[in-house]
């Protein structure tokens, strides 16, 4: 095998050294980090979600079978977000992983049926009341809004 | 042997057969030490200057400070791990430099743990660094496994860069598929040494695994603080920087990993 340089690393390397030499400032002091668990039917878009937020692509994302951790960066924090598949054989072990989150992300498609979103919304009941989360701050994201179909945030 | 090798800083050798096994994976400091699904490690940043410190005597109990593992974890060495009919966590937590024999048999993977892909990205910039990937079962070409090095699916050769001993923070992702049974408590340690000091340690636990999953698991590793002399070197001997990745379920070994690495940007 051949070895592939990059230009991208390095020139940035000696960029973000200099700068420093300059600057006479040590590195920056590493990010706060919080874990959160991240959770929704199959096909409400999590695996999508995270991926956007890490600047990855979504083409090749199929249904996640088990759980996912990963590191989301943000300017003043990284979220450490563990999303669990959302199919029935996987989100009957969702509260195997509850423990240790200090947040949840609650993902839901707001253009799915009235049979999934009554689905959906007795799983956010039963997460809301689980007591290793019931302290804890809950995001609801109604996604898919994009769709014709998806309810409004009201309707939600 | 059908490797997909997206490697922007680094080229990946590995020896014939199946798994991108090892892994350069880190994490971030801890806020959740019980087991179960937090996400928990220990990961002791040590000091590396210039001359290694000397070894420790046999049985001594490693102090805090010294050049090794965290406090009040008893020194171990391969040969006594090897006597043992199982072996922990905290027995690999105590060993002082990498070892010459796998401390455990690739039979003993009674779980079908499996790792599949491995990504290193580079956190400050968002740079995919590099990627490996393991091709599905049928494309592997199961027919001659058996004339190969019954070890050549549990170590991979990395080659980087000098670039990339200056990254500060890295995720690194690995993916692995489990077996049929569920997993109570998976937990991997991960020990890097550059000749016989030990650089970072990483302890890891995934917790619980769904039966038939596939789960990926992105750490953040925080590049150990490494003076111009040891960079110098490590980049000047090739191979010379080593790692050992044990994987426990239940508190019990069940895979052993090793990878070497190159920083001087050639084969």
């Amino acid at each position: 095998m051949g070895i592939v340089r990059s230009n991208n690393v390095f020139p940035i390397v000696i960029y973000v050294m200099c700068f420093r030499a300059l600057c006479c400032k040590g590195p920056p002091p590493p990010r706060p980090e919080y874990d959160v668990v991240c959770i929704g039917l199959t096909g409400s878009g999590k695996t999508s979600l995270l991926s956007r937020l890490c600047s990855e692509g979504t083409e090749n994302i199929v249904p996640t079978t088990g759980f996912s951790i990963k590191a989301v960066p943000f300017q003043n924090a990284i979220l450490n977000v563990k999303e669990l598949g959302g199919a029935d054989n996987i989100k009957k072990y969702w509260s195997r992983y509850y423990q240790g989150s200090q947040g949840v992300i609650f993902v839901l498609d707001s253009a799915s049926s009235e049979e999934d979103l009554e689905i959906a919304r007795n799983e956010l009941h039963s997460a809301l009341q689980h007591p290793q989360l019931c302290t804890l701050p809950f995001l609801i994201l109604a996604n898919h809004q994009d769709k014709p179909a998806a309810r409004s945030l009201q309707e939600v | 042997m059908s490797y997909s090798c997206i490697g922007t800083e680094a080229v990946c050798n590995s020896q014939d057969s199946s798994s991108s096994s090892a892994q350069r994976s880190g994490t971030s400091k801890s806020n959740n030490p019980s087991g179960g699904s937090g996400r928990s490690a220990e990961s002791s940043d040590h000091q590396t200057q210039d001359t290694p410190t000397p070894k420790p005597l046999v049985a001594m109990r490693v102090k805090k400070g010294c050049n090794s593992t965290e406090t009040g974890v008893p020194v171990t060495t391969e040969e006594e791990l090897l006597r043992k009919p199982v072996i922990t966590p905290e027995d690999v937590l105590g060993l002082q430099k990498i070892t010459e024999n796998y401390l455990c048999s690739p039979d003993e993977n009674v779980y079908s743990i499996d790792f599949t892909r491995f990504k290193i990205r580079d956190m400050e910039t968002g740079t995919v660094l590099f990627e490996i990937t393991k091709p599905p079962a049928a494309e592997r070409g199961q027919g001659d496994k058996k004339d190969l090095d019954p070890n050549a699916g549990r170590f991979v050769r990395y080659q980087f860069t000098p670039a990339f001993l200056r990254l500060r923070q890295v995720g690194a992702t690995v993916e692995f598929t489990v077996g049929d049974k569920p997993i109570n408590n998976f937990r991997m340690i991960e020990r890097h040494y550059f000749r016989e000091q030990l650089l970072k340690s990483f302890d890891f636990e995934f917790g619980f695994c769904i039966p038939s999953s596939k789960n990926t698991c992105e750490h953040i590793y925080e590049f150990p603080p490494l003076s111009e002399e040891i960079m110098r070197e490590m980049i000047l001997h090739p191979y010379d920087t080593q790692s050992d990745s044990f994987y426990f379920v239940d508190n019990k070994l069940v895979m052993h990993n090793k990878a070497d690495y190159s920083y001087s940007g050639g084969p």
